[in-house]
């Protein structure tokens, strides 16, 4: 990719949130609207700033960059697998317990990022999880869910 | 002078004083860990505190925050591996020290070193924070909107990078900021009809997503990564005799105060950070020996730095003590510790629990006399074992820890999501090259910069001479004038250099 396209799609994207919070903030009350509508116009300006730098660094560098300073796709995979796995664990806590739900997250999330000795994986993710489960429910009183295996 | 006495009397009970020295340890060893840090550390221990004893909340954080830095200094003369960041610089003379069977005295170097640069921070605070909130006590409405504005424009104009990012990201943090109700309305703003959302985004579990989500990430992209970084040469040295003697003291004693005094004046000023600081530091001792070449093993060239980096970390909390403005990212997560525990920094904390703010202050000054010996002793004991947990592991225990401390924060699971956000939102700022301390502080300051714009309106009837018409509100209004064209100087007096 050109050097300074990073730049303008980062700007396109902040116009767009600029734009957003303005006509959003258009049905506040006076009062309320005051500050978010100047921040708002203020993102605008400086995107549009921004804009303007990377359209300038893609005319000055007109080669795409030689050296790739973004990783390869099995990179950027990691931390998409590492995210949906997080965000997977997220929507069975309630359900299955923190127990059991962590002990998958650490699990699946040492699997995914290529750690391949099965025996010591289990071990990291089986006690790390209930050394958290410990301290937090019991030490501190943290109301950490039980979900159905545990619950009644 | 009797709070600080009192503060002393309380540190040394049992329970305060092991809870600091166990902070002091968990500090050294998660400093000592590359890939995490003090603020990754204390962003999933502030949760945990908030079931604590004030007390006990606190000396914990001193405790991790003071030896977090110095730790990563470790790896970095053993293994030629930074623990932290503030410790790149101590790699290039730390190093090549060790490679010539000198790691014990290197290793020394970089503790007393340390422990002078944390104790020089910690008297500017016990000093200089009181003093400042005294006169913060006389601050109205344009004073705090000045001050947020001052607050924004040092994290702009100092930040070093790319200003116009700065800028932006900033601006990004001012947004985020005016989500949930209005101050002064109660208007719900930007809550997208979601009650969690209408106090705002949550902003522990902001700052768990912010540094601890995000570096879990930042290991996940590097382990793909096809960049493969070299490897450091074989093993671990063998360490030796650890403390200098006293010609080496004599020695190191002029670097250890300019190092300190720069540190404690980066540190005071929010958002310099430790890393501007460090290469002062070092430039200035390369500078004031020009006979010796740096880079080869040089006792200077690790005392500066660590001198440095120590001396930034107390310094960095007299703006949040006195004025409630974080002096860096991990001070923001002592403004989290303290609202979760139900106090306001600034001005009003030394009238209201004053106890708190004097323990906390002592509590910086002995963690740094509990981290030489604590160093030395732990050094030996983190180099045979801690060093050998695979990454893959260490990332998943860290992403469990934020995501329960994210959870114990308001036992809700909409914290979690916020989290994940963050985590991602860092991660994509890190590639875009967008800093994340103006975020940070732009979430601090932007509620106060709001109000104090406000009400300074209604007091002068929708007047904005009232800014200039106060003396120090002007003054901190031109200061930050001067600190936000600090890069334009600099750049006008880099073409001057390279025209003559």
């Amino acid at each position: 990719m050109k050097k300074g396209t990073d730049d303008i799609i980062l700007s396109l994207v902040l116009m767009l949130l600029g734009a957003f919070a303005f006509f959003e903030s258009a049905g506040f009350p006076n009062i309320a609207a005051h500050f978010p509508r100047r921040i708002a116009l203020l993102l605008i300006l400086l995107s549009c700033a921004l804009f303007l730098v990377g359209l300038h660094t893609r005319k000055k560098n007109p080669k795409a960059a030689e050296t790739d300073e973004r990783g390869t796709a099995p990179s950027y995979r990691n931390v998409l697998l590492l995210a949906g796995i997080i965000a997977v664990y997220i929507l069975v806590l309630d359900k299955i317990g923190y127990l059991v739900s962590t002990i998958g997250l650490a699990l699946a999330a040492i699997y995914a990022l290529g750690y391949r000795n099965r025996s010591k994986a289990i071990l990291a993710a089986f006690c790390s999880a209930l050394v958290a489960f410990v301290v937090f429910r019991f030490l501190l009183g943290v109301p950490l869910p039980l979900g159905a295996f545990m619950d009644g | 002078m009797e709070h600080i006495l009192g503060a002393f009397v309380d540190i040394f009970t049992p329970g305060v004083f092991f809870t600091l020295l166990f902070g002091v340890c968990i500090g050294l060893i998660v400093g000592s860990l590359p890939g995490l840090n003090d603020t990754i550390t204390l962003a999933v221990i502030v949760p945990v505190t908030f079931s604590m004893d004030p007390r006990y909340a606190f000396m914990l954080l001193v405790g991790v925050y003071c030896s977090a830095c110095y730790g990563g200094s470790i790896p970095a003369i053993l293994l030629k591996i930074p623990g932290t960041a503030s410790s790149v610089v101590t790699t290039l003379d730390g190093y090549p020290m060790a490679q010539k069977g000198q790691a014990g005295l290197a290793l020394g170097i970089s503790t007393t070193s340390s422990v002078f640069g944390g104790i020089t921070s910690s008297l500017v605070l016990m000093f200089l924070a009181p003093i400042l909130a005294t006169y913060a006590l006389r601050f109205g409405p344009p004073e705090y909107f000045a001050l947020a504005v001052l607050g924004l424009s040092t994290v702009v104009g100092m930040s070093g990078g790319n200003v116009l990012k700065s800028l932006i990201v900033c601006t990004l943090g001012l947004f985020i900021a005016t989500m949930g109700m209005s101050p002064q309305t109660g208007y719900p703003r930007f809550d997208f009809g979601n009650p969690y959302l209408l106090e705002g985004i949550p902003f522990v579990p902001m700052l768990i997503g912010l540094f601890g989500v995000t570096s879990v990430f930042e290991v996940a992209y590097e382990i793909g990564s096809t960049v493969k970084e070299k490897a450091a040469s074989s093993g671990i040295p063998k360490i030796g005799r650890t403390l200098p003697d006293k010609k080496m003291v004599g020695r190191l004693l002029p670097t250890w105060i300019k190092s300190s005094a720069i540190g404690n004046i980066i540190g005071i000023i929010p958002g310099a950070g430790m890393i501007m600081a460090i290469y002062l530091a070092y430039d200035q001792a390369v500078r004031s020996h020009p006979d010796k070449e740096f880079g080869t093993g040089i006792p200077e060239g690790i005392a500066a730095p660590e001198a440095a980096n120590n001396a930034v970390v107390a310094s960095s909390m007299v703006p949040l003590m006195a004025l409630g403005v974080p002096g860096n990212s991990t001070s923001a997560l002592f403004l989290g510790a303290l609202m979760i525990q139900g106090l306001r920094p600034g001005p009003s904390l030394f009238q209201n629990a004053p106890e708190v703010a004097y323990l906390i202050i002592v509590g910086f000054f002995v963690a740094n006399l509990l981290m030489g010996p604590a160093g030395i002793l732990l050094g030996r004991f983190l180099s045979g074992i801690i060093f050998k947990i695979p990454k893959q592991i260490l990332a998943a225990v860290i992403a469990l820890l934020c995501i329960t401390g994210a959870f114990a924060v308001g036992n809700s699971i909409f914290n979690i999501w916020v989290m994940l956000f963050f985590g991602v939102l860092g991660f994509l700022f890190n590639k875009c090259k967008l800093p994340h301390s103006p975020l940070i502080l732009a979430v601090v300051l932007g509620a106060m910069m709001e109000r104090g714009l406000y009400q300074s309106l209604v007091l002068s009837k929708g007047s904005y001479s009232i800014f200039f018409t106060r003396p120090i509100c002007l003054v901190m209004l031109v200061a930050a004038l001067l600190f936000a064209a600090t890069p334009l100087l600099k750049k006008c007096r880099g073409k001057k250099t390279s025209l003559s």
